[in-house]
């Protein structure tokens, strides 16, 4: 049997298979497989209240409970800090992107970005929303909210960015590797990297702040990968099918997958007397001074490569499964310990300190925050199939009346204005029959999450991480955009 | 002298794959692979190729090409059918209607 018709890549096609109509054909393999980040593998969150570590631990790491705390931080940095150090004007908030992919996170909406169009699921129930014209549950709606709300905050002292509306991505770049940005949708390193090279201790870089009110994006179990934002094919005029399928099947190999994370069998890493993976102590030497960022060109996983090294799309399983041995693919790395033992950052090590824990991300389990381990909307997305020509039709209209009214939205000087924009657009989308193309997603949706949802917990339950039930997630009165419980 | 005798080791164990691709070489078959992305490649192919992926293509007795396709070169080889053997994409649904995938 081929290794993609076996364990976690098996899966896949018993989905697919289960979804079709027992006529169609199996045409795709998903993309890495697996957990997308499980809870010691990353030295912070990626996402939330996002913000300048080193202004943020001058003003004594004042709690960030939502996003009006968080406004008030950002300007509480803006007031010591007008200028960076090297004299560039500093500014509340930064972003490229403003459909609210940062918004999701947080536990006023906890939604699912990947569903496609504005359609998003709830993390927790996998229930699907109109992002369009729902806008309590959208994060289109909540980013025009959010960046609005910094606007009036920052429009008298200059500490709104107008131009993030014509700025190009270089421009934007700039702007935050002279650390210009006082807080940001994401983690970016690219400031500490600067100032880390001039400064060992430097504390200057972007962190996000540990908090009950953000959702970690860990522990999520894509079980048709990284899907649907990206999947894999052979063409069908390809003249070498049997060689692509074979390609793929190495993709499969828990052994060829070992020897990417590890090195090859017998140079890096070996069984030992009792049948457990070991890395050689040359392997050992050689994957330490790598991961600690070496710069000699022969270092040995410089020259082989590592899991990281390939692309985003590669390969169809995660480092993170187990091989059949009964050990993580990357038998070393992905542990505390060795998360603990390599961790450099001054960020990460500071955000240790103060809040008292052994890895970045305990702090933020600490505080009260939940991770993405109940979501399955990359899964349900990826199996359902594209609208049909007149719904995409209808759909990107209604995408150009959003695009329409978005200025309008961010820059209205008032709460009521802002909502007048709001309601007008909702009724245009209304009038356009855009619920109507939701419904018919919706129903789709409900189909395959009948099938997807009961898979992916049960592949939790046998990792053992238990799925939150509704007395852990409703731990809190979600708010709407406008500041009212639900 | 430890660490020379283990780099002479893995030197002539890397040897025998390192010669018998350079023999293969010329007669291999080029699979390509087009990723539509705009994320920066990872040493996959070309002079400065990672070890895993020459390891790959000895395994298969393949040279693979990896490129990055651009959304309009993706749009003109679906309307073509011209597109490389494998492709990463985020299109799904409409691709298995338009018979641009292989059914496997």
């Amino acid at each position: 049997m081929p290794n993609f018709l076996k364990g976690a890549a098996r899966l896949t096609y018993d989905v697919f298979k289960q979804l079709g109509n027992g006529e169609e054909g199996f045409y795709f393999f998903p993309a890495r497989i697996g957990y997308n980040n499980v809870g010691f593998s990353i030295e912070t969150a990626y996402r939330g209240y996002v913000l300048r570590w080193d202004y943020y631990s001058e003003l004594g790491y004042p709690p960030i409970h939502d996003e009006d705390d968080y406004v008030d931080v950002l300007m509480r940095m803006h007031a010591n800090h007008p200028f960076t150090e090297e004299g560039y004007p500093t500014y509340l908030y930064g972003t490229f992107d403003m459909d609210g992919f940062e918004t999701a996170f947080r536990t006023e909406l906890n939604l699912d970005y990947w569903a496609a169009y504005k359609y998003q699921n709830d993390i927790f129930t996998n229930e699907v929303y109109d992002g369009y014209t729902d806008p309590a549950h959208s994060m289109w709606w909540t980013s025009m909210a959010w960046l609005n709300k910094l606007y009036n905050a920052g429009k008298t002292d200059g500490s709104f960015d107008m131009e993030i509306f014509t700025q190009t991505k270089e421009q934007y770049n700039q702007k935050r590797i002279r650390g210009q940005y006082l807080g940001l949708p994401a983690v970016n390193e690219s400031l500490y990297k600067a100032k880390h090279m001039t400064d060992p201790d430097t504390l200057s870089g972007y962190c996000a702040v540990p908090s009950e009110s953000i959702n970690l994006y860990t522990n999520v179990y894509q079980l048709l990968g990284n899907g649907s934002a990206y999947m894999w094919f052979i063409s069908a005029n390809s003249p070498h099918k049997e060689t692509a399928l074979r390609l793929f099947n190495y993709m499969c190999d828990p052994d060829f997958l070992r020897e990417i994370c590890m090195g090859r069998r017998g140079v890096t890493w070996d069984y030992d007397a009792d049948g457990l993976p070991q890395m050689t102590e040359y392997g050992r030497e050689q994957l330490d001074a790598f991961k600690t960022g070496t710069t000699d060109p022969d270092n040995y996983f410089a020259q082989w490569g590592s899991f990281n090294d390939l692309p985003n799309n590669w390969p169809i399983l995660r480092e993170n499964l187990t091989h059949p041995d009964g050990y993580s693919l990357d038998f070393i790395t992905l542990s505390r310990e060795y998360g603990v033992a390599t961790m450099t950052n001054n960020l990460a090590r500071d955000i240790c300190e103060h809040y008292g824990v052994e890895l970045p991300l305990d702090a933020f389990y600490k505080t009260g925050g939940l991770d993405f381990r109940n979501d399955c909307g990359e899964a349900i997305s990826s199996t359902i199939s594209s609208m049909d020509r007149d719904q995409l039709h209808l759909l990107a209209e209604a995408e150009a009346i959003l695009e329409d009214v978005q200025v309008d939205l961010i820059l209205a000087e008032t709460e009521d204005a802002f909502d007048t924009v709001r309601e007008e657009t909702i009724r245009r989308l209304i009038e356009l029959g855009e619920p109507e193309v939701f419904e018919a997603y919706r129903q789709k949706w409900e189909a395959a999450a009948a099938i997807v949802v009961p898979m992916v917990f049960k592949v939790q339950r046998e990792n053992g991480i238990e799925p939150y039930t509704p007395e852990q997630y409703e731990r809190q009165p979600c708010v709407h955009m406008e500041g009212k419980p639900q | 002298m430890k660490r020379i005798l283990v780099s002479v080791l893995v030197a002539l164990l890397l040897l025998p794959a390192a010669c018998s691709a350079c023999l293969a070489e010329e007669d291999r078959p080029v699979l390509t692979i087009g990723d539509v992305s705009d994320r920066s490649s990872k040493r996959v192919d070309g002079e400065n190729q990672l070890g895993l992926w020459r390891y790959l293509e000895d395994q298969l007795g393949v040279e693979i090409q990896y490129v990055y396709l651009s959304s309009d070169d993706y749009a003109a080889g679906l309307s073509s059918g011209n597109l490389p053997d494998i492709v990463a994409t985020r299109i799904c649904a409409k691709l298995s209607q338009g018979g641009c995938a292989a059914d496997l």
